[in-house]
C-alpha cells in the first residue's frame, strides 16, 4: 500500500501514514489480506461491479489493457484500481464513468472517455461525492463534459492527470477539474483544455494549484469564486477563452503563474474581482488583451511580476483600495495602466515602466522625476473605447507628446515616484 | 508607354533619391540591429512608413511635376496625347519612388525578417507612395505656382496624417454614445494612412488590443477577404485622384 | 496652312488675345512682334495646344486642332530656353523624341551636324551651357523635318557663329515652302529672315503685312526704325 505512494505528495504520504497506522491498530489481519491483488481482463467486463462487491477493502484491482464498456460505477470502499498501458473506461455516452463515494480510493493509469451530455445530472469522468483521501492520478480523461468533478471532497489528491474535450458551446461542455464545497485538495500537475473552464473552484478553501497547464478553455482557465486561503504557484495559463477569474475570496496567494494569450475585450489575463489580502507576485503576464484588471478588491499587492506585450497591462478600478504595485517590470505594452476614475491612496512606486523617459542624475538607480503610467490616451480610450482605432496614429503620438509638456491636462493621481531605469531581474 | 522609361531612368539619377533609399536602409537596418525583437522594429518601421513615406512622396513628386514643366510643354508639342505624357509621368516618378523604398526598407525588412508581415508592411509602403504621389499630382494640377502647389500638397499629407484622426478624435468626443463601429470603419476607409496603420495593426498581433471595440473591426479587417477589401481600396486611392489630376490635366493651360 | 478663325483666350481675369484672325501660308516666314504681354506667346500655346482658345477655333492643315494631337506631326517646336530634365543624356533625348514622332524616315540631320551634336551624347543634359542646350534645342525642333515651325526667341543665348547657321537654316527651309513663325525681340535677326510681320497689341493684330509693304508705308529700311515709326503714327503707346 505504500508502495502506492510513490508520486504524491508529502502531505498526502503523512496522512496516509497516519490512517495506516490508525487502520493496523484497529483491524485485524483481514487488513493484511487487503493488500490482495486482483487482474481483470476485457472479457470480464461485464462483471466488474459484481467484483467490486465482493473485493475486500484495500485490493489492487489491475486491468489487462483493453477496452472497458463501463459508467455509473459506484466505489464505496478503498480501493485501487489500477490501469496498466492502454486501459480503456468507455462511458459511450451513458453517463458518467467512476463515480467515488468513499474514503481512499485510489485511481491510477486509466484512460476514461464519453460521458456524453445531460441537461439532467452533471455527468462526469470521475465523479468524487463526499470522497476523503482518494487520489486521481495519471488518468487521461477525454470527451467528458466534466473531467474529474469533486463535490463535498475533502484531502483529495489530483495529480499528473491530462484532461481533454473538444468543447463546442458553453452550455453543453463541462469544467475539467471542478470543485465544489470542498477544502484542502491538492491539484497538481494536470494538462487540461478545450472545457468550460480549466479548474473550476466554488466554496474550496485551503487548497493548493500548483504547476497545471490550463488551456484553450471556453471560458476560463481558472474560475475561482467563494474560495479562501488558497494558493496556485506555477501554472500555465493559455489561450482561454476569457482567462483567469478570480472572484469574492480572501488570503488567495498566486505566484509565479504565466497568464498568456487573453485575446478579446472582455478577456482577462486574470480577472480580481472582490478580492481581500491577496498576494500576486513573480507571474508573467504576456500577451493578452487585458493583463490584469481589478476591481472592488482591498489590499491586493503586485510584486514582482513581469507584464509584457500586453494590450492594456494593469486595468485598475477606482473601486479598488489599498493596492501597492511594486518591483513590477512593464515592458512593450500597448498601455501600462488605465483606470475609469480616480487612484487616490494607491502605491505605484518602484516599478520599471520602459516608457520612462526621464533621467538618473543622482545614480541611485531610480529615476529623479516621477512617472505617470496612465497616459492622456489611455484615458480617453477609456472613456471613449472607439479612440482605440487612433491607436499609434501620429494624431495620438503628438497628444501624448503635449501633454508631457503640458502636464495637468490628465490626472495626476497615478505617479511612480521611484521609477527604476533598469528592468529588474525577476 | 516609353516615356515611362525615359522619366523612369531620368529620375532615378536624381540625388535627392538615392539620398531617400539611403536614409531609408539606414533607417530600418538601424531599427532591426537595435531592437531585441524584430517585431518591435516592424513596428517603428511602421511609423516611417506612415509618416516619412507619404511626406517625401508628396514632397517629391510635386517638385518633380514643377521642375519638369518646361520639359512637359516641349513634350507636349510633339504628337502625343496630354493623358499619355501625363501616365507616363505618374507611373515613371512612383516607380522611381518605389524601386527606391523597396531598395532603402525591403531589403533589411527582407534580410532581418522574412514574416507575412512584413510583407505586408512592403505593400502598404508601395501602396502609400503611389497614393501620396497621386495626391501630390492632384494638388500640383491644381496650382500653377510651384510654392502654392507644394505648400498645397504638404498641406493634404498634413490633413491624413494629423488633421484627419484629430477630427475623428473630435467626432468620438461629441458622439461617443452611439454606436459608431460601421462609422469608424467608413471613416478608416477614407483616409489611406488610417486604412493602412489598422490594417498593419492587425497584422502586427495588435488585433488583441483593436478587438477591444468590438468583433467588427478585427473580424472583417483581420481576415483575408478584408485584407483583399483594403488594398482594393488603397487602389481606389491611387486610381480616383489619379483620374481625377489627369482630367484636370487634359484641360488645362500649360 | 494655318487658319486662325477669331480666337480669344481669356485668363482667369487677363483676356490675353481677343478675336484674332488671320492665315499663315506655306513658304511665309512670319515675324511675331510686341510688347511683353500681347499675347504673342499665348498665340502660340494655342496653335501648339498648350493652351486652348476660350473661344474660336484654329485649322491646320484645314483640320481643327481641337482635341486631336496627331496635327503636331507637321510641327517643329522650339521653346526659348528651356530646362531639361537634369540627369537625362543628350542621347537620351534624341533617343526619346525619335520613339515620340511617328514618322523617322527622313530625318533631318543638318544643324545636328553642324552642332556637332553627337559629341555631346554622353553628357547630362544639366550638365549644358546655355549655348548648348539652345543648340540641342534648335536640331531638335528642325530634325524631323516638320511642314510649320514654331520658333520662339530662337538665336536667344546661341553665339553668333551658331546664330547665323540657324538663320541660314531657317532661309532655306522657307524656300523649301515651309511656314516659319518666329517670335522675337531682335529686329536686325527677323529682318534676314521674315517675308511677313504680325504686330500684336493687347491681344489684338495691330497690324499684319508683309515686309515689304510695311518698310515701304513707312518708307524706312530698316524694320526697328518701321515699327517705331509705324506705332508713333498709330499713336499707339506701349
Amino acid at each position: 500500500m505504500i508502495g502506492c505512494l510513490d508520486n504524491t505528495n508529502l502531505v498526502y504520504l503523512a496522512f496516509m501514514i497516519r490512517l495506516f497506522i490508525f487502520v493496523c491498530l484497529l483491524s485485524n489481519a483481514t487488513c493484511l489480506l487487503a493488500l490482495d491483488t486482483i487482474y481483470v481482463k476485457p472479457s470480464a467486463q461485464a462483471d466488474i461491479e459484481r467484483i467490486i462487491d465482493h473485493v475486500p477493502p484495500h485490493t489492487i484491482i489491475k486491468f489487462a489493457p483493453g477496452n472497458y464498456k463501463i459508467h455509473d460505477l459506484i466505489i464505496r470502499k478503498p480501493l485501487t484500481l489500477y490501469g496498466i498501458e492502454q486501459v480503456v473506461f468507455d462511458g459511450q455516452q451513458l453517463g458518467s464513468v467512476l463515480v467515488l463515494e468513499g474514503r481512499n480510493i485510489h485511481v491510477k493509469g486509466l484512460t476514461i472517455k464519453n460521458t456524453g451530455y445531460s441537461s439532467v445530472d452533471e455527468r462526469a469522468g470521475i465523479k468524487l461525492l463526499s470522497a476523503y483521501g482518494c487520489i486521481i492520478e495519471d488518468v487521461n480523461i477525454r470527451n467528458t463534459c466534466f473531467g474529474i468533478s469533486l463535490v463535498n471532497a475533502s484531502n483529495c489528491v489530483v495529480i499528473n492527470n491530462n484532461i481533454h474535450a473538444v468543447g463546442i458551446s458553453e452550455q453543453r461542455s463541462g469544467n475539467a477539474i471542478h470543485a465544489w464545497k470542498s477544502d484542502s485538495l491538492t491539484i497538481k500537475n494536470n494538462t487540461v483544455s478545450g472545457h468550460r473552464d480549466g479548474i473550476y473552484f466554488e466554496f474550496v478553501s485551503k487548497t493548493g494549484v500548483y504547476m497545471n497547464n490550463s488551456s484553450d478553455n471556453l471560458r476560463y482557465g481558472i474560475h475561482f469564486m467563494f474560495s479562501n486561503d488558497d494558493e496556485y504557484v506555477g501554472n500555465v495559463f493559455d489561450r482561454n477563452g476569457s482567462g483567469v477569474a478570480v472572484m469574492f475570496s480572501s488570503r488567495v496567494h498566486i505566484r509565479d503563474n504565466t497568464f498568456s494569450q487573453g485575446s478579446g475585450a472582455a478577456n482577462f489575463g486574470i480577472l480580481l474581482k472582490e478580492i481581500n489580502d491577496c498576494e500576486v507576485s513573480g507571474n508573467t503576464f504576456r500577451q493578452n488583451t487585458n493583463g490584469l484588471y481589478m476591481e472592488g478588491t482591498n489590499r491586493v499587492y503586485l510584486l514582482h511580476n513581469l507584464f509584457t506585450e500586453n494590450g492594456w497591462a494593469c486595468r485598475v478600478q477606482a473601486s479598488c483600495s489599498s493596492v501597492i504595485v511594486r518591483g513590477n517590470n512593464f515592458i512593450g505594452n500597448s498601455f501600462d495602466m488605465a483606470t475609469n476614475g480616480s487612484l487616490a491612496g494607491q502605491n505605484f512606486n518602484g516599478n520599471y515602466w520602459d516608457t520612462y523617459s526621464g533621467y538618473d542624475m543622482n545614480k541611485d538607480g531610480t529615476g529623479d522625476i516621477p512617472h505617470s503610467p496612465v497616459s492622456m490616451y489611455s484615458m480617453i480610450v477609456e472613456r471613449m473605447p472607439y479612440a482605440i482605432m487612433l491607436y499609434r496614429s501620429f494624431t495620438v503620438f503628438l497628444l501624448d507628446r503635449s501633454e508631457r509638456i503640458m502636464p495637468g491636462i490628465t490626472t495626476e493621481q497615478v505617479k511612480d515616484l521611484k521609477p527604476a531605469m533598469q528592468a529588474f531581474v525577476l | 508607354m516609353k516615356l515611362v522609361k525615359y522619366v523612369f531612368l531620368d529620375i532615378l539619377r536624381s540625388k535627392i533619391l538615392i539620398a531617400y533609399a539611403v536614409f531609408l536602409i539606414a533607417i530600418s537596418s538601424g531599427l532591426f540591429m537595435i531592437s531585441a525583437e524584430p517585431v518591435k522594429a516592424i513596428t517603428s518601421l511602421l511609423n516611417i512608413v506612415l509618416i516619412v513615406l507619404p511626406l517625401f512622396s508628396v514632397v517629391f513628386a510635386s517638385s518633380y511635376y514643377y521642375n519638369a514643366y518646361e520639359f512637359t510643354e516641349l513634350i507636349l508639342a510633339q504628337p502625343i496625347k496630354r493623358s499619355t505624357l501625363f501616365f507616363s509621368q505618374f507611373v515613371g516618378v512612383g516607380a522611381a519612388l518605389s524601386l527606391s523604398f523597396i531598395f532603402g526598407c525591403g531589403i533589411p525588412v527582407l534580410i532581418f525578417f522574412r514574416d507575412s508581415s512584413a510583407l505586408i508592411l512592403l505593400c502598404c509602403g508601395l501602396a502609400l507612395t503611389w497614393v501620396f504621389t497621386a495626391i501630390a499630382f492632384l494638388a500640383v494640377v491644381y496650382a500653377r505656382d510651384k510654392t502654392k502647389g507644394i505648400g498645397i500638397a504638404l498641406l493634404l499629407w498634413f490633413y491624413f496624417v494629423f488633421i484627419y484622426d484629430a477630427l475623428v478624435l473630435l467626432f468620438l468626443f461629441n458622439f461617443s454614445n452611439y454606436p459608431l463601429e460601421k462609422m469608424l470603419m467608413m471613416l478608416t476607409f477614407l483616409n489611406p494612412v488610417d486604412l493602412t496603420r489598422i490594417i498593419m495593426l492587425m497584422q502586427l498581433d495588435m488585433a488583441a488590443i483593436m478587438g477591444y471595440t468590438g468583433a467588427l473591426f478585427t473580424q472583417f479587417l483581420g481576415s483575408s477577404t478584408g485584407l483583399v477589401w483594403c488594398f482594393f481600396a488603397l487602389l481606389l486611392w491611387i486610381a480616383v485622384p489619379f483620374i481625377l489630376a489627369q482630367r484636370k490635366f487634359t484641360r488645362k493651360d500649360i | 496652312m494655318i487658319d486662325i478663325q477669331h480666337i480669344s483666350k481669356q485668363y482667369k481675369s487677363v483676356r490675353a488675345i481677343s478675336d484674332i484672325a488671320l492665315r499663315f501660308n506655306a513658304g511665309q516666314s512670319v515675324a511675331l512682334i510686341g510688347p511683353n504681354g500681347s499675347g504673342k506667346s499665348t498665340l502660340m500655346k494655342c496653335i501648339l495646344g498648350l493652351a486652348k482658345p476660350t473661344s474660336g477655333n484654329i485649322y491646320v492643315q484645314q483640320k481643327n486642332i481641337s482635341g486631336s494631337e496627331l496635327y503636331r506631326t507637321d510641327i517643329g517646336y522650339m521653346p526659348q530656353i528651356i530646362r531639361f530634365p537634369e540627369h537625362m543624356l543628350v542621347s537620351q533625348l534624341f533617343f526619346m523624341m525619335r520613339d515620340l514622332r511617328r514618322h523617322t524616315n527622313d530625318l533631318d540631320n543638318e544643324l545636328f551636324e553642324a552642332y556637332h551634336i553627337r559629341d555631346m551624347f554622353a553628357k547630362p543634359l544639366g550638365g549644358l551651357s546655355g549655348g548648348m542646350k539652345q543648340k540641342v534645342n534648335a536640331a531638335l525642333a528642325f530634325m524631323f523635318n516638320p511642314k510649320i515651325l514654331i520658333l520662339d526667341e530662337p538665336t536667344a543665348g546661341l553665339d553668333p557663329l551658331s546664330a547665323e547657321l540657324l538663320k541660314a537654316k531657317i532661309r532655306k527651309e522657307k524656300s523649301k515652302g515651309k511656314l516659319i513663325i518666329i517670335s522675337s525681340h531682335i529686329m536686325a535677326d527677323l529682318e534676314e529672315i521674315a517675308t511677313d510681320v504680325l504686330f500684336l497689341i493687347e491681344g489684338r493684330i495691330a497690324f499684319y503685312k508683309t515686309l515689304e509693304d510695311l518698310k515701304r508705308e513707312t518708307s524706312s529700311n530698316n524694320l526697328g526704325r518701321s515699327i517705331a515709326s509705324y506705332m508713333a503714327e498709330q499713336k499707339i503707346s506701349i
